[in-house]
């Protein structure tokens, strides 16, 4: 599994935002995109979901798995997202939450036990009839993502997905992220504007 | 509710019985009635909500949403009756529509459809879905900003959703919540209202309501009692439908609870939002037509059926104009009183809430809870229960038949209206303006007139036209508080339905429809441009 981004470009009025990006990102690794706010990041990771606003134009192909994504509508592309807040719905609980991401494939029992399995990995197992508004935001944060990964994505984007918890919060979370990636061998991008943020192997584009 | 038992010392009634109650259950037709009363208001909740969701859902994001945005406040400004005439204009069997087929297919006569006052009432019903759905597109934009639906969308697609499954699944079941007050009183409008469902409703068996309004004007005054019981009846409906939806969602919520975490994703959700536009788009063009059917026949000398071009004339205008001015005059000063009377009110509570919540937060939130409850309340109960008490007591008062007694009725329904269109506009005021202002000026009543008030200019203008336009609309009220001495251009044109004058129909609908247009656009005017050294300036904050 690889997600490749080849020559892309953005411009907005005319204004180039982003200029030539090329990289490969391998299953299990992570890529970082750093810079400071404004400079193009989110309109990359929008470019990669297919949400990206009409007034913006763009150049280059995104490539995941062989399959171009370019013309694809974004809920066919297979691209996970996780948001700086972590959007539970506040009309389901937790289980029902991650039960909401589950392809349609499979069974009622199945189903059940995937989302078992998903709070264990997480470990909040015995959560699963609780309303997500009684949550911390670390374990809003785990959800989120197991919500994320339970949808089977073939690529993970992560939109600055640390800056809104406390440091030693991030640092177990990100320790999470990291091994969740690895363990699922899917390529996963990162936005973010902290150095720290950054896994010790992996690239990094530094953009201005 | 006392005459409902028989008691009605005015009427020379002062003893207690079921009678009345007997007898209105021995009514024949009741049932039909209730039932037709029942199907017509729910059906057309049903659709509008149907209709609205999908126009949100369809256009939310694009400019087309700044669009109906933009058009919905004069949609819903237009008088219910004179829209009702519009309608039965193009749909007739003599009609625009009509017409327009028989110019194709060579017709000589009208059809003979039944399509204005059929007996299922489905003009009613499309009357009613055009009247209910803007209303309810207006709360849902109102509630809506409140949601992250941006993010949500973007969260639903990532997950594999397509769009309209991610507004069903995830958006729906956090906005409904928000609008279920709303929901409630289409409702109870539907069920109660009178003066539409005597233009373009079944006329035999009439719907519930106006077949009290029947008894009520019955010269036999036994039916006052009959009324009575009628109108508590009438008023039991409304508690009992309002209970059932609200039973109807907690049992869907329940059956839905599997199927929103099913992982099915969704097939063809772009067919049925663009067939939601669609019927968006053809209740438009039918609303324009009927404006457009007004106007063609207030100027109609005579119109033989196939031809597409009537005889053009000034008569009708000339005609009715002698008549048209103490109506006219009349619907503006009651209009006026009521809604500056109005609007003061609504600005009073709003600052009584501010003041308590900045003294005690909970307290005020309490309070500010009760108040917009309670303004619910007269759109809730039906106008006809309500009204039929209310006209007992100006007969005790001997109150009824002076214009001031009208336009303290109608500031009963224009209050709401007002309370809830300033409601938002004065919670998100940034409270500092006022702190700055009176340090400045040390004068709290400066402040309030000159910062507060300018601040919030343009929403207050909105809110006088809105009070207007509701006051222009009210029917029941005028009736049962003038004993027929004081005549709007409302009550004139729905007692012109009798008389089936299409010409006049045409005249009277279009004058009410535009009394509140212009109350519109002067309030348009105002909310952008002010006297500044005598000459006229555009408003900075416009």
């Amino acid at each position: 599994m690889s997600l490749v981004l080849d020559k892309i470009d953005i411009s907005l009025n005319c204004q180039r935002l982003l200029n030539n990006i090329c990289c490969r990102v391998e299953g299990g690794e992570v890529l970082s995109v750093l810079g400071p706010s404004g400079c193009g990041k989110s309109s990359l990771l929008n470019l990669i979901c297919g949400t990206l606003p009409a007034n913006f134009e763009y150049s280059g192909q995104i490539i995941l798995e062989d399959v171009v994504l370019n013309h694809l509508p974004p809920h066919k592309r297979q691209v996970g997202l996780q948001f700086q807040d972590h959007l539970l719905f506040p009309h389901m609980t937790v289980g029902e939450n991650l039960a909401f991401a589950l392809p349609g494939g499979y069974r009622k029992a199945e189903r059940r036990e995937r989302v078992e399995q998903a709070l264990v990995d997480c470990g909040m197992s015995g959560f699963s009839g609780q309303n997500p508004s009684m949550l911390s935001g670390g374990q809003k944060a785990r959800i989120s993502l197991m919500r994320t990964l339970l949808s089977e994505p073939k690529a993970l984007l992560l939109d600055e997905p640390f800056s809104r918890l406390d440091t030693t919060l991030r640092n177990s979370f990100r320790h999470f992220v990291f091994q969740q990636v690895q363990s699922r061998r899917i390529p996963a991008l990162m936005v973010t504007h902290d150095e720290q943020d950054i896994p010790d192997k992996g690239g990094v584009i530094r953009l201005n | 509710m006392l005459p409902a038992f028989s008691y009605m010392p005015v009427l020379g009634f002062d003893t207690f019985s079921l009678t009345p109650w007997q007898r209105l259950l021995d009514t024949p037709g009741l049932a039909e009635m209730l039932l037709l009363s029942l199907k017509t208001s729910i059906l057309s909740t049903l659709l509008s909500l149907l209709l609205a969701f999908g126009v949100i859902c369809f256009s939310w994001g694009t400019p087309l949403w700044y669009k109906v945005q933009h058009w919905l406040s004069p949609l819903m400004a237009v008088p219910h009756v004179a829209l009702a005439f519009g309608i039965a204009f193009v749909l007739m069997p003599s009609g625009l529509l009509a017409r327009l087929i028989a110019a194709f297919v060579g017709w000589d006569y009208p059809p003979d459809w039944q399509t204005v006052q059929d007996p299922y009432g489905i003009s009613l019903i499309l009357l009613l879905v055009i009247k209910e759905a803007p209303f309810l597109v207006f709360m849902m934009a109102a509630s809506i900003v409140q949601l992250p639906v941006a993010d949500t969308l973007r969260l639903g697609s990532s997950l594999g959703f397509q769009s309209g499954v991610t507004w069903l699944k995830l958006i729906w079941p956090q906005l409904y919540p928000m609008i279920r007050l709303p929901v409630y009183t289409v409702l109870a409008f539907s069920i109660s209202v009178v003066d539409i469902a005597l233009v373009i409703g079944p006329a035999n068996p009439p719907t519930f309501a106006v077949q009290i309004l029947q008894w009520i004007q019955d010269p036999n005054l036994a039916n006052s009692l009959l009324a009575a019981s009628g109108s508590v009846l009438l008023l039991l409906l409304v508690v009992a439908v309002v209970g059932a939806f609200y039973l109807a969602e907690w049992l869907l919520n329940k059956l839905t609870r599997n199927w929103l975490t099913n992982g099915h994703r969704g097939r063809f959700s772009s067919f049925w939002l663009s067939l939601a536009t669609k019927a968006w788009q053809a209740l438009l063009m039918l609303f324009l037509c009927g404006g457009g059917a007004l106007l063609i026949w207030s100027f109609v000398w005579r119109w033989r059926f196939p031809s597409l071009w009537p005889d053009w004339s000034l008569r009708s205008w000339e005609r009715a104009w002698g008549g048209m001015s103490e109506p006219i005059a009349n619907s503006l000063v009651i209009g006026l009183t009521a809604t500056i009377i109005a609007n003061i009110i609504s600005v009073i509570l709003l600052e009584l809430n501010d003041h308590q919540r900045q003294k005690n937060e909970s307290a005020g939130r309490w309070l500010s809870l009760v108040t917009s409850g309670a303004m619910y309340i007269p759109l809730l109960v039906p106008q006809m229960t309500f009204l039929f008490g209310v006209q007992i007591l100006l007969l005790q008062w001997g109150a009824e038949g002076h214009w001031l007694t009208v336009a303290g009725l109608h500031l009963l329904f224009v209050l709401p209206y007002c309370f809830l269109s300033l409601t938002g506009p004065w919670q998100h005021y940034d409270r500092r303006h006022s702190h700055q202002g009176l340090l400045l000026s040390g004068s709290w009543l400066r402040t309030f007139l000159q910062v507060k008030l300018g601040v919030l200019w343009r929403p207050l203008m909105a809110s006088l036209a809105l009070g207007f336009a509701v006051s222009i609309a009210q029917y029941l009220p005028t009736l049962f508080a003038s004993a027929g001495r004081v005549t709007t251009v409302t009550t004139e044109a729905v007692g012109l339905v009798a008389g089936g004058n299409r010409r006049l129909i045409g005249v009277y609908g279009l004058v009410q429809m535009a009394m509140p247009f212009i109350a519109y656009a002067m309030a348009f005017f105002l909310s952008h441009w002010t006297l500044g050294n005598g000459r006229i300036v555009r408003r900075l904050n416009s």
